[in-house]
């Protein structure tokens, strides 16, 4: 596919201890990973493999206790709480599990809330429009469904126009057919913007849809693998 | 607009109980700062005005009788600027709308020309003329009591022989913005009449020809009075002065700074409480809104705001509350400081006393409410901006209920219910505290509203029934002998006459001297006796003599103590007077002498200056008629009328003021207690429904709501009575000790309405919440993902 092999984002050797009591957990143990221009990854991995963490630390949300992250060559391990918030602002789209709308904004109003803090973002029509959600646009998230409030945290992810768009358990709290629906804008939104996208998961098909997936365990990454056709959306199941 | 703008509006629409509740708080804390601040403002602005337009005079002087050429020697004391001498006397008003005669003030004006100084607004008719004896000028106040008009004349009783007086017009002065009587120690403007008429008649009226017995000084700028004073009363001596007093010490003005000290007090203390309650409800409910907005503000973090937008935009639903606050403050403070400035006009003489606010209050209304914002939210706001994005991503770490061996031991006796409350209590106590704090506030406001009306019945009780048991109260025109005075036993019903003594001393103790009352004692004194606090009666030591406690403290002298007293009449032989004890007084300084030491001091001969009458009901009507007629009668006042008029007067004003100060106590207690159940509930939303699906009855998860509150009521109420005597303390306090002592104790049936308010109010509010609670959606409360 589009695999230019440029580099967007890189972590190398990041390690992440939490101190919990008077124990250390060791969330992330030495992973080095980089994610390249317009690539899909999908990062596997069951509860407390560490993923999330990993992917907290590459949408600059919290930091590495060793290693560092580079983003286009800056060195975002070194970076300042207002310069992590500026890199989060301008080039990262987080979807979250539990889409993390704000009850008390309609639709339209959770996407503006994004494109009132960008330059050039898209207006948020258009981007309720790329995941087939305008005519829900004046609904409140109690009036939306699962699937329907997780398109619309996608479109709020992806109104700025990030370069990278980082998505948490997207489908964990969706049914077969809704997660695949997700999926499918994810993945079209990875294609038709060329957004650098990391999807993590502990759904084991939902890799087939990436360009590369690598599986997580006990903080560290174990394997690779390289989809060279990746399937679409539609012909996966679970 | 802005999706964060709108956030914050659809928010404030949510939480509207909160808002409108908080908002009220605040709106009671500026109404009470606009209309407090705002009447002071206005009162000492139009004063300043007044004093400095009729050029109020900076010292002032009575004497019995001076040439006019000393007039030139005053004129020539160092920082005397320009003299005025006068000429007055006292006069008795026999009125019908009067039972007893109003006491009256002839004041001396230029017989051409405005005075040079106290100068006097003429408000309706005309000044009166030169060549006439029976036309004067009336002050304004009184003429409005009595309906007296110009043109109508009036029957005045002057040195002792009727005479009609012409009133043609209506005025006021400077030097009677406040109308207090001879003595008096309080205001009263319908009993108190003042005439100004031109100096030739005055002059023929007290036989003053080419004399003067007034005298008003005005001092060259930056003179202290203080250093003048003293050379004019040596001046002054020779011709029987009285005493100068320095502008702070003239009575109308006097009397109008206490009132605006109390004022300015007030205007401090009362915002204070509401502000700081409000402050504490706005961090109660933030904080709890920041707990359940975690996600919500790690989201925003998330997707690009920064910390600092995020606590602004926490910040800004503050300062929405606060400013709606004031808004409606500073609305209801116009409103009500109108009237409050209106109350004040029925008493204040000045011209165009008019409530306003002008920028500098306005702004200083908002600003308090600003501040009192801030500081309220500024511990949420703060954790808004420390709260780290990733961290929030993950919801709250259930509460930490870990519990010590005190806990244990409390809590296993205790039902479920009983036990959450303790848990809840232990866990968080410093918000029970405050919550207590809260609710105590309320409290002790409504022990200080109740504390005026303790007050007045003390007074009453103890001043005036306790220790002066006539029926009449007589005072001369001229003293007179004793003899003259037991003359009055011979009036067909009355029982006992008791002579009265009292006479002006200037008494010093090394470098320290008060002008004071002195007291003589006759042996017989079951009418007016001295008593102590406790209302037991003290015996004066022969060759002794007993202070008010606060007289000695200011001369610095205890019992054993001499100091030295001069009289202010007659040939001022000083004497040294032993100090043998010091007794408890609510009014003014004394000294208390006996009888016998005042005649070996000051001889027999005609210092009696009034008399105490125990008269037979039946006579009571004719014997005050008959007394009234006498030539040397100058008063005849029955007890009992004061105590009326007193009780009448006193008892609308305090009644308004109880009510207002109930009344914004209660909306803090209904505030902080609703609050305080709308968090809770928000908290514990889910835990309560659990326990409803585990079969928990409705009173049953009530019982653990409500119990929290209880607990917060019932420790809140005893400290709220211990702050309301704290208030009470500082509102006595803030009197000049020197005048009015008034009791700082609270009556018992005082802290039990209080407390009563307090529950009520609580109840009240509970009941509101105990609504929502029933209304519990199980299912949805279980399903819904905080």
């Amino acid at each position: 596919m589009s695999e230019t092999k440029e580099p967007v984002l890189a972590a190398h050797a990041i390690s992440k201890v939490y101190k919990m009591g008077e124990v250390d957990v060791r969330a992330l143990n030495a992973v080095d990973f980089t994610l390249h221009k317009g690539e899909l990854v999908v990062l596997l991995g069951a509860s407390g493999s560490g993923k999330s963490t990993l992917l907290n630390i590459l949408g600059g949300l919290d930091t590495p206790t060793t290693g560092e992250v580079l983003y286009r060559g800056g060195n975002l391990t070194a970076a300042g709480e207002a310069e992590l918030t500026q890199y989060r602002r301008h080039n990262v789209g987080f979807v979250f599990q539990f889409y993390n709308l704000i009850p008390s904004l309609t639709a339209e109003e959770n996407v503006a809330l994004v494109t009132d803090i960008v330059d050039d973002p898209m207006t948020p029509r258009e981007a309720l429009e790329l995941v087939g959600l305008t005519e829900r646009r004046d609904h409140f998230p109690a009036q939306l469904s699962g699937g329907e409030q997780q398109r619309v945290a996608i479109a709020r992810a992806v109104a700025k126009r990030p370069q990278i768009l980082l998505c948490d358990e997207p489908t964990g709290a969706l049914d077969f057919r809704t997660g695949v629906r997700v999926l499918e804008v994810i993945r079209r939104v990875n294609r038709e913007l060329g957004t650098s996208t990391a999807v993590i998961t502990h759904n084991a098909p939902v890799g087939e849809m990436a360009d590369r997936v690598l599986t997580l365990s006990d903080g560290r990454i174990q394997s690779e693998t390289r989809n060279v056709k990746p399937k679409d959306p539609s012909e996966l199941s679970w | 607009m802005k999706a964060l703008t709108r956030k914050l509006f659809r928010d404030i629409g949510n939480m509207r109980g909160a808002v409108f509740t908080i908002s009220l708080v605040v709106a009671a804390g500026i109404a009470a700062f606009v209309t407090l601040r705002g009447t002071y403002l206005s009162i000492v602005e139009t004063r300043d005005i007044y004093y400095s337009r009729q050029r109020f005079g900076d010292v002032f002087s009575q004497l019995e009788r001076a040439p006019l050429a000393i007039a030139d020697k005053i004129e020539a004391l160092p920082g005397v600027a320009r003299v005025y001498t006068r000429v007055g006397g006292t006069a008795r008003v026999p009125l019908a709308s009067l039972e007893e005669p109003a006491e009256g003030r002839v004041v001396s004006i230029p017989d051409e020309g405005p005075p040079p100084m106290n100068g006097i607004a003429l408000l309706a008719g005309r000044m009166p003329r030169a060549d006439r004896d029976d036309e004067a000028l009336l002050i304004e106040l009184f003429a409005e009591k009595h309906g007296v008009h110009p043109g109508d004349t009036l029957r005045v009783i002057v040195e002792g022989r009727e005479r009609t007086i012409r009133v043609v017009g209506l005025a006021m002065s400077p030097e009677f913005v406040l109308a207090v009587p001879n003595g008096a120690s309080a205001p009263a403007p319908e009993r108190f009449a003042v005439f100004w008429m031109p100096r030739s008649a005055v002059e023929s009226v007290f036989d003053m020809r080419a004399a003067f017995n007034d005298l008003v000084l005005d001092l060259a700028p930056g003179t202290d009075p203080e250093h003048v004073i003293p050379k004019l009363d040596e001046l002054l001596d020779d011709y029987g002065g009285l005493g100068a007093q320095s502008r702070e010490r003239q009575v109308s003005n006097y009397f109008l700074t206490q009132d605006l000290g109390q004022l300015s007090t007030l205007a401090t203390i009362a915002p204070l409480i509401f502000l700081g309650v409000a402050a504490f409800l706005l961090n109660v409910v933030l904080s709890r809104l920041i707990e359940l907005d975690r996600p919500q503000i790690a989201t925003l973090k998330a997707i690009g705001y920064s910390d600092r937008e995020v606590g602004v935009h926490y910040l800004q639903l503050t300062l929405i509350i606060t400013l709606l606050g004031a808004a409606g403050g500073i609305a209801a403070g116009a409103y009500l400081g109108q009237h409050m400035t209106a109350l004040y006009q029925t008493f204040y003489r000045m011209p165009s006393l008019n409530f306003h606010i002008d920028r500098g209050l306005f702004v200083g209304a908002v600003m308090v409410s600003l501040i009192a914002g801030i500081v309220g939210s500024a511990i949420s706001v703060y954790r808004v901006i420390l709260l780290p994005p990733a961290e929030a991503m993950r919801p709250a770490a259930p509460p930490n209920y870990a519990q010590g061996t005190f806990g244990r031991v409390i809590t296993r006796r205790l039902g479920t219910a009983a036990r959450m409350v303790a848990r809840e209590i232990s866990r968080r106590p410093m918000r029970t505290l405050l919550s207590a704090a809260g609710i105590g506030a309320a409290t002790g406001i409504i022990v200080v509203g109740q504390h005026f009306t303790d007050a007045m019945d003390y007074l009453v009780d103890f001043y005036i029934q306790a220790q002066q048991r006539e029926t009449v109260a007589v005072n001369f025109v001229n003293p007179m002998s004793e003899d003259g005075a037991s003359g009055l036993k011979g009036l067909p019903g009355v029982l006992d006459v008791q002579w009265v003594k009292v006479m002006a001393v200037r008494v010093r103790a090394g470098h320290r001297e008060r002008t004071v009352s002195l007291v003589a004692h006759p042996s017989r004194h079951s009418m007016r006796p001295l008593l102590d606090a406790k209302g037991s009666e003290l015996a004066i030591e022969p060759g002794s003599v007993i202070f008010t406690d606060m007289l000695a403290k200011v001369l610095h002298v205890k019992p054993g103590d001499s100091v030295v007293a001069e009289p202010l009449i007659g040939d001022r032989t000083p004497r040294k007077l032993r100090l043998s004890g010091t007794v408890s007084e609510l009014i003014a300084l004394w000294i208390h002498m006996t009888g016998d030491d005042f005649a070996d001091w000051l001889g027999t001969a005609g210092l009696v200056t009034g008399a105490v009458l125990q008269i037979d009901p039946k006579y009571l009507e004719t014997v005050q008629d008959e007394l009234l007629k006498m030539p040397q009668v100058a008063s005849a006042s029955r007890k009992e009328l004061i105590v009326d008029e007193f009780r009448k007067q006193q008892g609308q004003t305090m009644g308004t003021f109880s009510l207002v100060l109930t009344l914004f106590a209660v909306t803090i207690a209904v505030s902080v207690v609703y609050n305080n159940a709308r968090v809770a509930l928000s908290l514990r939303g889910r835990e309560l429904a659990s326990l409803r699906v585990l079969g928990f009855t409705r009173g049953e998860i009530s019982s653990v709501l409500i119990g929290e509150l209880g607990v917060q009521v019932l420790v809140g109420i005893p400290f709220g009575l211990y702050f309301g005597r704290l208030l009470v303390m500082g509102m006595v306090a803030a009197n000049d000790p020197e005048s009015f002592r008034f009791p700082d104790t609270v009556a018992p049936h005082s802290f039990a309405v209080a407390a009563l308010v307090t529950v009520l109010a609580s109840i009240a509010s509970a009941l509101l919440v105990r609504r929502k609670l029933d209304q519990l959606d199980l299912v949805e409360v279980l399903k819904t993902r905080e």
